[in-house]
Formats: structure tokens, sequence, C-alpha cells
């Protein structure tokens, strides 16, 4: 457990990438898709905001330059529906005007443009540590712990491995603890093209019920599950 | 120096003309009246050896008559004759000084007919006769030349005149040499002559000559080294001015310099930060194991492009900042495009739109780097106004324009950033005139002198929302 990267948090996490200029955009979305995985982007505020509010997003990335609207404006629209999404601004502006601007936005990290390598794994670190609430690890109960970046479970020293929707069904159950989580929520999260099934679902949610031999997922019937913690 | 130094030059010169002018006639006044005192004097000494001759000589030839020590019939104009007596002094006077004055002696029925006045003379007669003056002198004109006048009324004096003034008891001696003796009607205390002096003016001033020269030359070297003295003060007025138009100078290409790196900058960040991004993706692929040979490929030649890119810019600069000494024909297109290029990073970061609008690609001769300097401090101006009026939501435009009117070659550059002070719009060419706190105050001014020196002129007017700048060549 000492031993453990951050990074690999991301790993089953979807991030959106806002920047108008094509290349830095093209370098950007291939450098993210190292460690997140999936990177969308785009290149200017509508869509940016579209994109945003319409699909479901696990970190932001955004230049305060681009077209239509600018960075901060859209990352204060999202601000009023998710408080929680970790955001990193990258910009050519040091300007205090944007800065302070930025710091009401509760942003995470502003990188300023042209950052360098280790800014930039940085800050992905403080946003997979945000992502996972500071904890790498969580203790599911006296026996199972989660652990956010090797995506496995351990029980008496003991290592489960889990399959990759295992694991990312296992965090968003985590994420909720003791709340109603609705099949439409999960179908959502779970398969955002593909057209989901309740079968599929449901065999996924058996298997970690398997693997952690434990209680902890309950059903409700007829509208989603329920984890306790 | 607002003043034009040869206008207070020429303003000198008049002065000294007319100083001098009236130095000249004040000088002429003062011989004048030196003459008019010294042929005074002259006359009142003839006047007294008249008295002298006729209350002393004439009773003493006649005593001596009288004792048989001279014939009874006795005459000698030398001894007895006032009028002869003075005439000879005057002639030994002359002989001795060198002075032009023409003495006469004019009479009513003189006994020598050169002692007839001629008309003017006689006026002045009658006038001393009717007691209209004591003296008289004036400047008279003869023969187109003027001649200084100076009469004294001659009075018959003593009785002893009357002896020989009157037929019946004029001396034998003297009837012979006169033949006609026209007599006196008159008491004594009448004026019965006058005597006159007549000099030329013209001898008068040469008889000052040297007082004049003198004096004129005091003035002239006096004037001469106030002159000189004025010189000097406009030269290093001059040299001053030179100073400080070359202080001016340095102080906006050091501005326009620091302008330049701020746009060079500009230019080149996006690059920059593109050629880092490239740079960061490689590094992270290769870390990880994932860089395949096309991809490096590929992000090489991306980055080059980027390079070459930022190469050109710098070219831009370069070609920008090179002095260019001689003169080359160039068209509005040219500088239009060429200035909008150089701003092109700025202009974009603010959101400023540039329309340009060539109705005429009119070519001019001059200095094409300067006219696009010219172009971009109008348009960094208009950028700074953007900044501080218009918000960056709001529509910023400028827009460049190429026409002839009237077959006169015209670029106007107009924005919507906001009016000029009225206040300040007639100064806002004037030197270290600024509404920025951290601006030189030259731009402007030197915008101006730079369309100046290619032969066209700057100005600016308020619009509904903006200014425009007009440059007509």
């Amino acid at each position: 457990m000492n031993e453990y990267n951050p990074l690999e948090i991301l790993s089953d996490k979807k991030v959106l990438c806002v920047e108008d200029e094509e290349i830095i955009l093209n370098n950007i979305v291939e450098s993210l898709e190292l460690f997140f995985g999936k990177v969308v982007g785009v290149k200017d505020g509508l869509e940016a905001l579209d994109e945003a509010l319409g699909n479901i997003y696990d970190v932001l990335m955004l230049d305060i330059s681009i077209p239509h609207i600018d960075g901060l404006e859209v990352v204060k629209k999202i601000r009023q529906v998710n408080k929680k999404i970790p955001i990193i601004i990258l910009s050519a502006h040091t300007e205090q005007e944007y800065l302070w601007r930025a710091v009401e936005l509760k942003i995470t990290r502003y990188l300023t443009k042209p950052y360098d390598k280790n800014s930039l794994i940085k800050a992905l670190e403080e946003v997979a540590l945000e992502l996972v609430d500071h904890r790498p690890s969580f203790q599911i109960s006296a026996e199972y712990t989660y652990d956010y970046c090797r995506k496995t479970l351990s029980c008496r020293n003991e290592t489960i491995h889990l399959s990759k929707s295992e694991s990312r069904l296992l965090e968003y159950f985590l994420k909720r603890p003791n709340q109603t989580i609705t099949y439409e929520q999960l179908f959502e999260y779970m398969w955002e093209f593909e057209q989901p099934s309740k079968e599929a679902l449901k065999s996924i949610v058996k298997e970690l019920r398997k693997k952690i031999d434990n209680g902890f997922i309950k059903n409700l019937y007829g509208v989603g599950y329920v984890c306790e913690v | 120096m607002r003043y034009n130094f040869k206008i207070i030059i020429a303003l000198f010169v008049v002065l000294y003309a007319i100083i001098t002018l009236l130095f000249f006639n004040f000088y002429r006044e003062l011989a004048m009246k030196d003459a008019r005192q010294e042929a005074f004097f002259v006359l009142d000494t003839m006047n007294a050896i008249r008295d002298y001759v006729s209350v002393v000589q004439r009773p003493l030839i006649e005593e001596l008559k009288e004792k048989k020590m001279l014939a009874r019939d006795f005459f000698d104009p030398r001894l007895l004759s006032s009028t002869y007596i003075t005439r000879s002094i005057y002639d030994i006077q002359r002989l001795k000084k060198n002075i032009n004055y023409d003495y006469k002696l004019v009479a009513y029925n003189p006994l020598n007919p050169a002692h007839e006045g001629n008309e003017f003379e006689n006026e002045i007669l009658d006038d001393f006769k009717e007691g209209k003056y004591q003296e008289y002198s004036r400047i008279i004109h003869e023969n187109n030349a003027p001649y200084f006048f100076v009469g004294l009324p001659i009075r018959n004096s003593d009785t002893s005149c009357m002896q020989c003034h009157t037929s019946n008891s004029a001396p034998k001696r003297m009837i012979e040499q006169y033949h006609v003796i026209p007599s006196f009607e008159s008491k004594v205390g009448d004026v019965i002559a006058m005597i006159t002096f007549k000099i030329p003016v013209v001898s008068i001033l040469t008889y000052h000559v040297k007082e004049f020269i003198v004096g004129g030359a005091v003035m002239f070297i006096v004037f001469v080294v106030f002159i000189l003295f004025l010189y000097k003060i406009y030269r290093s007025e001059l040299r001053l001015q030179e100073k400080n138009k070359m202080l001016m100078m340095s102080q906006n290409r050091l501005a326009s310099m620091g302008e330049m790196i701020g746009n060079i900058s500009h230019q080149w960040r996006q690059p920059l930060a593109q050629v880092s991004s490239i740079l960061i993706n490689l590094e992270l692929h290769s870390e990880k194991d994932k860089l395949t040979k096309e991809k490096l490929t590929q992000k090489i030649k991306e980055a080059s492009e980027q390079l070459s890119f930022m190469s050109h810019t710098i070219d831009d600069f370069k070609n920008f900042f090179t002095p260019s000494t001689t003169k080359h024909e160039f068209s509005a297109q040219e500088v239009v495009s060429q200035a909008k290029r150089l701003l092109s990073a700025s202009l974009e970061k603010y959101a400023i739109d540039v329309h340009v609008e060539i109705q005429d690609n009119f070519i001019r001769l001059g200095y094409r780097n300067e006219i696009v300097q010219v172009l971009i401090n109008i348009m960094n101006n208009a950028k700074e106004a953007f900044l501080a009026n218009v918000p960056e939501r709001q529509e910023r435009i400028i827009r460049i324009r190429a026409f002839l009117a009237s077959s006169m070659p015209i670029l106007t550059i107009e924005n919507n950033a906001g009016n000029i002070d009225a206040s300040l719009i007639e100064t806002i060419f004037d030197p270290y005139v600024t509404t920025k706190e951290s601006s030189s105050g030259l731009g402007l001014y030197m915008s101006r002198m730079i369309a100046e020196k290619n032969g066209a002129t700057l100005r600016v007017d308020n619009t509904d929302d903006g200014v425009i700048f007009t440059i007509i060549f």
C-alpha cells in the first residue's frame, strides 16, 4: 500500500479538454489519453458547456481564451450544477483579474502556458487525489480494503483483482455510500454509448458480491441499489 | 524655439535701419545747428566790423580831413566802405578756413550791382524790413541742391553812413568811382540791407563726415555684435533642440522596441505553447513506452512547422527594424498588411477585428517601414483605448481604408474605442502628451514627424464612437 501511483486512479476516468489551438489540443488529448480512460477534446466555450453539462465527466481541463465563452465563464456555469468536479485551468494569462476569478471557482490547479511536464503531472495527481477524497484506499469493511490506484481489493493480505467494469462500478458505489443509486444512473455511467442492459449490470454486481464476501450492496427492488458501508 | 529666428533678425534689421536713420537725422540737425551758429557768429562779427567802421573809423577819417591831414575829397572804400571791408575780411577768412560759406550782402539800390538780391533774397529782406524776424535760417533748394541759408539784417546804424550814401554829400572821389550814388531813404536804425551766408548742405555734412562715419561704424559694430550674440543663442537653442529631438527619438525607439518585443512575445506565445505541448506529449509517450516511430516523426514535423513560423515572425520584425536608407516604392496594401501582420497576435488576443478596405491601392515613394511604424503606433494606441474603454464582449473594430480623394492618396485608420477628450485633441500630437500612465507620450508626436518626413500629413478627428486618423500623402 505504500507505493502507489495516484495517477492510476485516473485510468478509468473521463476528462474533457477545452483548447482552441488545434495542435495544442491534439497534443494534450494525446498526452491525457496516457492517463485517462477517455479523453474528449473540444475547441470553444459553447461546445465545452454543451459537453460538460450533457455528459458525465470526472475531470475538466480548460483554456481561458477560447471563442464564444471564456473558460472561466464556462467553469462558473458548470459550478452552478457541479460543485465537486476537479478542474485544471490551462492559460497564458497571469493577470490578477483572471487569477481572482479562478480562485472563486475552486480550481484545482492553474497551469500557465507554456506548461512543463512536471507541473502537468502534479496537477493530474492532485486531481486524482481529489477524486478519491485524498484517500487512495478505501476501507469497505473490517477485512476488505479497496485500492483506488491499483483497482484491487485486499483481504487479509490477499489481493483480489477486479475487472475494469467491476472497479468502475465499485468506485461509483463507494463515492455514494448509503445513497439510493438508480439503474438509470448506473446505465448512464457505465455505458455511455452502448445500449445498456439490466442483465449486464446485474452480472457485474453479482461478480462484485462474489469477490467481496459481504452483503454491502443491497438491492432496492425495481429501483436500483444502495451501498451500505 | 517657437518664434522664427529669421523674423527676429529681420525685425532687428528694420530696427537698426530706423535707429540709424534717426541717428543720422539727429546728427544732421546737430550739424545744421552748428553751421547756423557759426554763420551767425561770423555774420555778427561782420556787423560788428561794420559798426566799428561807422562809429570809429569814419569819424577818425573825418577828423583827419578836418585837420587837413587828408585831402578834403579823400575816398577809399578800403578805409571807408564797411561793405567793402567786411567782404575783404570774409575773403581772408575764406582763404584760411576751408568752409564754403557763400557770403553775400543784399541791399536795396546797392552801389555795387553784385549786391542786388534775387527774388528770394529780396523777399527775406522785405520781411526783415517789416520786422517779421530778427534772423533767418533755413534750408533752401537751388538748382536741385540743398543749401543752408542764413541771413541777418543790416541796420542803418550811424549817421556817418548817410554821408556817403547820399549823392549830394558823397565825396567827390567816390562819385568818380561809382558815378551814381543811390540815396538811403531811411532813418538811422532802419534795415537797409542784409548779409547772408549760403552753404551747400553737402559741404556741412562733408565737414562732419568723420563724426558720421565714426558714429555709424560704432552703431553698426554694436548691431553686428548684437546679432552675432543672438545668433549664438539661437544656435545653442538649436543644438539643444536637436539634442532633445534625438533624446525623444531614442525614447520613442525604446518605447516602440518595448512594444515590439511585447508583440513578438505575443506572436511567439502560441507556437511556444504548441512546441512545449508537443515535447511534453513526446516525453510522456516515451516514458510509457508508447512512442512509436510514426508518432515521433509526426510530432517532429509538427514542431518544426511551429519553429519555422517563429523564425518567420522574427524575420518580419527584423525587417521592420532595419532602418531603410533609401526610398522605395510601396503600395497602400503592402504597408497596411505588414502593420496588421506585425500586430496580429496582440490584436487577436484582445479580440480586435481589423477591417482593411483598399479602394485604391495607390503607390507611394518613401520609407516604407516608417509608414508601417506610423500605422503600428496608431493601431497600438487604438488597442490600448479598446482595453481601457471597450469591454471584450463588445465589438472592437479597427477599420483601415485606402482611397483617392480628388487624386490625393489617403489612408484612414478608424476605431470605435471612444473619443479623445476635446481638451486633449488639439495637443495630442505634441510631445509628452499622453492619456496613458505608462506611455512616454511620444508615439503620436513621432508619428506626425515621420509622416511629415515622408511628405504626408497626419490628423485626427473624433467620430461618433471613436477616432479617425487620416494620413494624407
